[in-house]
């Protein structure tokens, strides 16, 4: 496996990007690799109550310095919410696996965040920005306008931007899966898709990519995490693999996997 | 200078600090934050003869500081085990023990035989108390007549420390305890997970398949405590506390309560390299009490 480390990170930011989403930049001591798709463990309270540290896609690093986006959701980033330049946290730093790199051969790159989805695939368009495909398509979906993250250097990735919500906004409307399929009939051999977001969206890819053969993709997934580094065996997720189902391990098999081999249980 | 030194039977242990099985894997992971020989011994996910899966997610939910689990002994099984696991502790310079569990003895007996060549292996946990598995471990863990039979049978072909990891979920623990006694075991782990379930408030259903779930974290430490505090009082074998062990503290009441070595567990999800510190606090705990061995404090809450 992948080496980590567990680190006490400075906060030097923790502003808001959209409504209950924050983006949070840390300082670091490492001098570890972290590439897209990975994640770190935060631990969010110095008492017990929550108790597990929390998992978060890493959105950047560069310099030391490490961006991530989280949502309120319950206790743990409730606490998040609450620290201040100069208060530290701590963390592992790096986990997973990541998402594979451009290749040369391929033609079409189409990234699909869903809501707090896009740490992962922010992070591959800037560290790969200067061998992506020519044809390269970030659709970024969210509830409303005001949920939509706003993120100062996003427009600066010269790839084509799409920004969806599902209720009436100044952005396209619709669902970002109905954006995507459009886009999706038209392309040509070798067209690759990263995925991030809500389990509904990437099961609606699936099944819109499933008789595609040309069409590789991949989705990170996310769960509850004891470990985060593969030692409990708690984050499991069934994966179809050639001699049948297997549990695979999110934290450390994972979280990226080929969206056509995951098998959603309900 | 005081020292952190303890026995259990025939391991010496430079240290009270053991991975609780199952929070550990098999340590090759951990080893990214700190050697394992800083452990007083290590301690490996429980081990079948068959591979198995695990239960289906979810099998994690956390609770006020609490995590209930549903893992259901996944593992690689003994023959993988054998070949792809073990090889690894070749430089381990503290004693190894293996957890070991079965659906039938016939199963404890033939995982045995096939560990007692392995020489780095010098004990091996029974585990006979999974809340998460059908068959078998808990089934043996809550009545005595099975428990003395079982360690008798085990004790019978090898030469190397049993330990027996009892489960809290019996109305009296000492009855398991003193029965592994009777059968010869050289000591016991109290305890293990509690019962425990959840429910999705919005599917209207138990969040587990197997509805029940094993509580572990901090929220068990006082039930465990009074486990180890009651066993303690019953047999004369030592006993390696587990349950909630969070912090020097905690470690501190369970050695007066009569541990003679710690388990840590769920506390390694949320410090997982929280070791040398903790070892670092124990010992300047005993030289400011003046104490030079833990032998000064185990047991000693009972004095009263």
């Amino acid at each position: 496996m992948n080496a980590f480390q567990n680190l006490t990170a400075q906060i030097i930011s923790n502003l808001p990007v959209a409504e209950n989403i924050f983006q949070l930049i840390l300082e670091i001591q490492s001098d570890l690799h972290a590439l897209p798709g990975q994640f770190v463990t935060i631990r969010t309270s110095s008492s017990t109550d929550p108790l597990l540290r929390r998992p978060l896609g890493i959105a950047g690093w560069h310099n030391h310095q490490l961006t991530l986006i989280y949502k309120i959701k319950g206790k743990g980033t409730q606490n998040l919410r609450h620290c201040r330049p100069g208060d530290q946290l701590e963390l592992l730093f790096p986990l997973g696996n990541a998402f594979p790199a451009p290749s040369p051969i391929w033609q079409n790159l189409i990234l699909i965040a869903g809501g707090t989805g896009l740490p992962p695939l922010l992070y591959y368009l800037v560290y790969y920005q200067k061998c992506l495909p020519s044809h390269t398509t970030l659709f970024l979906g969210s509830q409303n306008f005001n949920t939509m993250i706003r993120f100062e250097n996003l427009d600066m990735i010269p790839v084509n931007i799409e920004r969806i919500t599902q209720e009436p906004s100044s952005y396209k409307q619709g669902l970002v899966t109905d954006w995507a399929a459009q886009l999706l009939k038209k392309q040509s051999p070798q067209t690759v898709m990263l995925t991030c977001g809500p389990e509904m969206m990437m099961k609606k890819l699936q099944e819109m990519i499933k008789d595609m053969p040309n069409i590789t993709a991949f989705a990170s997934l996310e769960d509850y995490m004891g470990c985060g580094f593969g030692v409990c065996n708690g984050c499991v997720h069934p994966i179809q693999e050639e001699h049948g189902t297997t549990f695979q391990k999110i934290c450390s098999e994972g979280p990226i996997f080929d969206l056509k081999r995951i098998i959603w249980q309900n | 200078m005081a020292k952190l030194t303890t026995h259990i039977h025939q391991l010496h242990l430079n240290n009270p600090f053991i991975p609780a099985s199952g929070c550990f894997g098999y340590g090759m992971e951990f080893q990214n934050l700190f050697g394992l020989d800083e452990w007083g011994a290590v301690l490996t996910k429980t081990i079948t003869m068959e591979k198995r899966e695990g239960n289906p997610p979810p099998r994690l939910y956390e609770t006020s500081s609490g995590l209930l689990n549903s893992i259901g002994l996944a593992n690689p099984g003994v023959a993988d085990f054998k070949t792809s696991v073990y090889p690894h502790y070749v430089d381990l310079n503290v004693p190894l023990i293996i957890s070991i569990a079965g659906n039938t003895s016939e199963d404890y007996l033939s995982l045995v035989e096939e560990l007692n060549p392995l020489s780095r292996i010098q004990a091996f946990e029974i585990n006979i108390s999974c809340p998460n598995t059908k068959k078998g471990g808990l089934s043996f863990g809550v009545d005595p007549l099975l428990i003395r039979e079982l360690i008798q049978q085990i004790k019978a072909i090898t030469p190397k420390t049993v330990l027996v990891k009892l489960t809290p979920n019996v109305t009296d623990i000492g009855l398991p305890a003193i029965a592994a006694q009777e059968g010869g075991a050289d000591g016991l782990v109290i305890a293990n997970t509690y019962l425990g379930m959840a429910i999705d408030i919005t599917r209207q259903k138990p969040v587990f398949q197997n509805i029940q779930a094993g509580l572990s974290g901090p929220a068990i430490k006082p039930m465990a405590l009074l486990k180890v505090f009651q066993v303690y009082t019953q047999v004369s074998i030592p006993i390696i506390a587990v349950g909630g062990i969070s912090n020097l503290n905690d470690v501190i009441e369970f050695l007066m309560a009569g541990a003679c070595a710690i388990q840590l567990g769920t506390i390694l999800f949320r410090e997982p390299a929280g070791l040398p510190e903790l070892k670092k606090q124990l010992l300047n705990y005993l030289e400011d009490h003046h104490y030079t061995s833990l032998q000064n404090i185990i047991g000693t809450a009972h004095r009263s």
